[in-house]
């Protein structure tokens, strides 16, 4: 037996990157999980080397945030990838997220769920390390979000001090925040490791949706080639924003330190969580406003249940698919709407998309599998495909 | 195995018709089934492609909403991707900011030192900075001292702190401008354009006390005087110091203050930029040569006489 | 071809001549690439960088620290 088969230590790595059946007709969509994996590793390691010259201290952040860019030698390159990398993180995650959608992967129950709070964390993270310049709008945006605590009913204002350690955003808020967005991307890590073992009982996905490992293929030399050239075009897009517009994503209010007495004009948050802003917003009342943003994102655990569909995606379902691409557009109209200000026309355009982002997932997915069910099967009691 | 392909070529078949009984009564007229489905994503695309049209119509509303004039795009020598800055203007730039800007606003993040073979040799610098009183202490009887600056001190502040600058400048706060260019929509244009954009309130807008028109400025009343006339300084190089040749030099020293890094990253990034385009190439040639069998084999279905 | 062939006989055919190959054909690159493409940069950028403009303040010193 060859050592990488029989050896404790390589004997995994093998079975993850060497031996791994996979199937033959993957299309590059399937490139993202690696490239996540380069961003986690990349953020990691920027973010190691950041924390040895960053100061969690309100009197010194934004300052220590400047030494790094002005004195430490190649710090602005640290920080602009760990700051783009958190854009590309999310890029790379709506993407894997719809290919899952689109091709049914979420119908492996654990990897889909594990792979859920993958997602809800990476929020968490990127929030928390937003916060940690101590520029104006991680100042506003901890204090916005934070605040959205508040309506919880009964405990709201005892949760959100809790949260904060004092009686608003301050130091305390600020060192907590930095511990915590040193530790969870271990955590991440660590739940990466669980998606890809309960990914690889079942193996990867196709996009015809068929199980049968009939066409595998080994994973080293075709996945292995194919993923590396995805993450160095990745590489190319990315360097191209840090090197030549690292800015481009940021907001200028960003590089004016925190000022509690100086509310900005526009509050919002990074282009990746506009779309549960706009869903924010949208809802006239407070609380209804944080429990469908918080849905928005925990109705994806339900998504197995929606799927009334015999077939496993949408590539041979008509229907379906048009319903998926109306809700690709409409997420980016969520996208569009959350960076806008708050007035007519937009409000009302907002609650429309608002209310279009569920009626996909409680109506659209169920209704068009049963449909779909019907013109396809209708001779058949029950396909066991 | 057999029988699994033949139900999903089954399935497949079916499911082909359907799209196309579903593309004949999308398009009545055309009797070609594909056609028929190209032109429903046409009118699909159309739709999509009218409706970010009308997105992108009611976008600059939003911005209309506003009343202040945004900054035209100036012809920066520095804009171009791998350009670098004009290193003689950040030069003159400083000699501005020393001379006019220096009196009511701080740069915190800079030091003498950073300017050291940026826009002045070593020995200049030092003479620059000695110029400077910068205060020191605790001596070792503890009484703060003021001495001579070094390179290695921070440019020194107008004001002991805000209150002080506030009340120095009926009530306004003249901001640090360490990081100005970065943190202004419009970066050095913007700052380009209030330096210069000063005029008389027009018609409808009144004078206000200890306020200065603007329509650059958001509000429009800006607290800042017009700092930059015709020769309010001279150049130690000569230059004739016009307002627009001022508000340039100093937006280019700015904009270097704010991004100190700049000519390195994006030298740096047509170095990266090159390789990785270099390894896009082998790697994908890389991926096509391992591909090449797989790519190239053919699958033929021959259903069992026996089944 | 056969150049190829034999580059490949004399430096690629055997590891220990194949990593010796390797490690100077990197080093060897490295040099050339970098500055390569710092004269491209300076070219591209001649008149405003420090390097252009340095003599006219630096009167004895030009080659102090580069």
């Amino acid at each position: 037996m060859p050592l990488r088969k029989e050896n404790p230590l390589l004997s995994p790595v093998n079975g993850l990157l060497v031996d791994l059946p996979s199937p033959s007709n993957i299309s590059y969509l399937w490139n993202f999980g690696s490239l996540l994996g380069l961003c986690l590793a990349m953020q990691i390691v920027t973010g190691c080397f950041l924390s040895m010259h960053y100061c969690a201290e309100v009197g010194l952040a934004f300052a220590s945030v400047g030494h790094i860019m002005r004195d430490v030698n190649y710090g602005f390159l640290l920080r602009y990838f760990h700051a783009n990398g958190a854009s590309l993180f999310f890029l790379c995650l709506y993407f894997h997220i719809g290919r899952s959608l689109y091709y049914g992967g979420y119908l492996k129950g654990p990897v889909w769920r594990v792979g859920i709070v993958i997602f809800l964390l990476t929020m968490a993270t990127a929030f928390l390390g937003y916060v940690l310049p101590w520029g104006q709008m991680s100042f506003w945006g901890a204090t916005v979000i934070t605040n959205l605590l508040s309506a919880i009913p009964y405990v709201g204002t005892d949760v959100v001090q809790w949260v904060w350690g004092g009686f608003s955003v301050s130091g305390a808020t600020l060192t907590r925040f930095f511990s915590l967005h040193f530790l969870f991307p271990f955590i991440l890590a660590i739940l990466v490791v669980v998606h890809l073992i309960f990914l690889h009982i079942e193996g990867s996905n196709s996009p015809v949706g068929s199980k049968t490992p009939v066409d595998d293929v080994v994973f080293h030399v075709y996945y292995t080639s194919k993923d590396w050239y995805g993450i160095v075009v990745t590489l190319m897009l990315l360097s191209i924003v840090v090197y030549l517009m690292p800015n481009l994503l940021g907001d200028p209010e960003n590089f004016i330190q925190a000022n509690s007495l100086v509310t900005p004009v526009h509050i919002q948050p990074e282009w990746y969580f506009l779309f549960a802003y706009a869903i924010l917003r949208s809802i006239p009342n407070k609380f209804g406003g944080v429990v469908s943003m918080f849905l928005s994102i925990l109705i994806l655990f339900f998504f197995p249940l929606l799927h009334r569909s015999w077939l496993r995606g949408l590539p041979f379902r008509p229907f379906g698919r048009m319903a998926f691409w109306s809700f690709v557009v409409n997420f980016v109209l969520l996208t569009w709407i959350g960076s806008l200000v708050v007035e007519e026309p937009f409000i009302i355009i907002g609650q429309l998309v608002a209310l279009y982002y569920f009626f996909y997932f409680l109506i659209l997915i169920p209704l068009l599998g049963e449909v779909e069910n019907n013109l396809l099967f209708k001779q058949r009691k029950k396909c066991d495909l | 195995m057999a029988y699994r392909f033949n139900r999903l070529r089954d399935i497949s078949n079916r499911l082909q018709d359907v799209v196309k009984m579903q593309s004949r009564l999308a398009a009545t007229a055309t009797e070609d089934g594909m056609k028929s489905n190209r032109s429903l994503w046409f009118a699909l695309g159309t739709l999509a492609a009218g409706g970010l049209a009308t997105g992108y119509l009611l976008q600059p509303n939003v911005k209309a909403a506003d009343l202040e004039l945004h900054p035209p795009h100036f012809p920066w020598v520095h804009k171009g991707p791998f350009s670098s800055l004009d290193h003689a203007a950040i030069r003159r730039g400083y000699e501005v900011y020393r001379q006019v800007c220096a009196a009511c606003h701080s740069m915190d993040q800079l030091a003498y030192r950073h300017l050291v073979n940026v826009a002045y040799t070593e020995d200049e610098m030092k003479a620059i900075a000695a110029d400077a009183q910068i205060e020191d202490g605790p001596d070792d009887d503890g009484n703060m001292f003021s001495r001579p600056g070094k390179l290695s001190d921070h440019f020194p502040k107008p004001y002991p702190n805000e209150q002080a600058a506030r009340a120095a400048n009926a009530g306004a706060y003249p901001p640090d401008l360490s990081l100005i260019t970065s943190a202004r929509h419009g970066g050095e244009d913007y700052v380009f354009s209030i330096l210069t954009g000063y005029e008389d309130p027009p018609g409808g807008c009144t004078e206000k006390e200890d306020l200065y028109f603007n329509p650059y400025f958001p509000g429009q009343y800006i607290a800042m005087a017009p700092a930059l006339y015709n020769d309010v300084m001279e150049y130690s190089d000569g230059t004739p110091a016009t307002i627009s040749q001022m508000a340039k030099d100093v937006c280019t020293f700015l904009k270097w203050a704010a991004e100190p890094e700049h000519d390195d990253r994006k030298r740096m990034g047509m170095k990266a930029l090159t390789l990785l385009g270099m390894l896009t190439f082998a790697s994908y040639y890389y991926k096509r040569h391992k591909w090449s069998v797989l790519k190239s084999r053919k699958i033929v279905y021959r259903p069992s006489p026996h089944s | 071809m056969n150049l190829g062939r034999t580059i490949y006989n004399a430096l690629f055919r055997r590891t220990s001549t194949f990593v010796v190959t390797i490690v100077v054909g990197g080093f060897i690159f490295e040099r050339v690439f970098d500055e390569g493409m710092d004269n491209v940069w300076e070219n591209m950028n001649r008149g405003k960088l420090w390097n252009h403009i340095k003599h006219r303040y630096a009167e004895d010193a030009d080659e102090a620290d580069e």
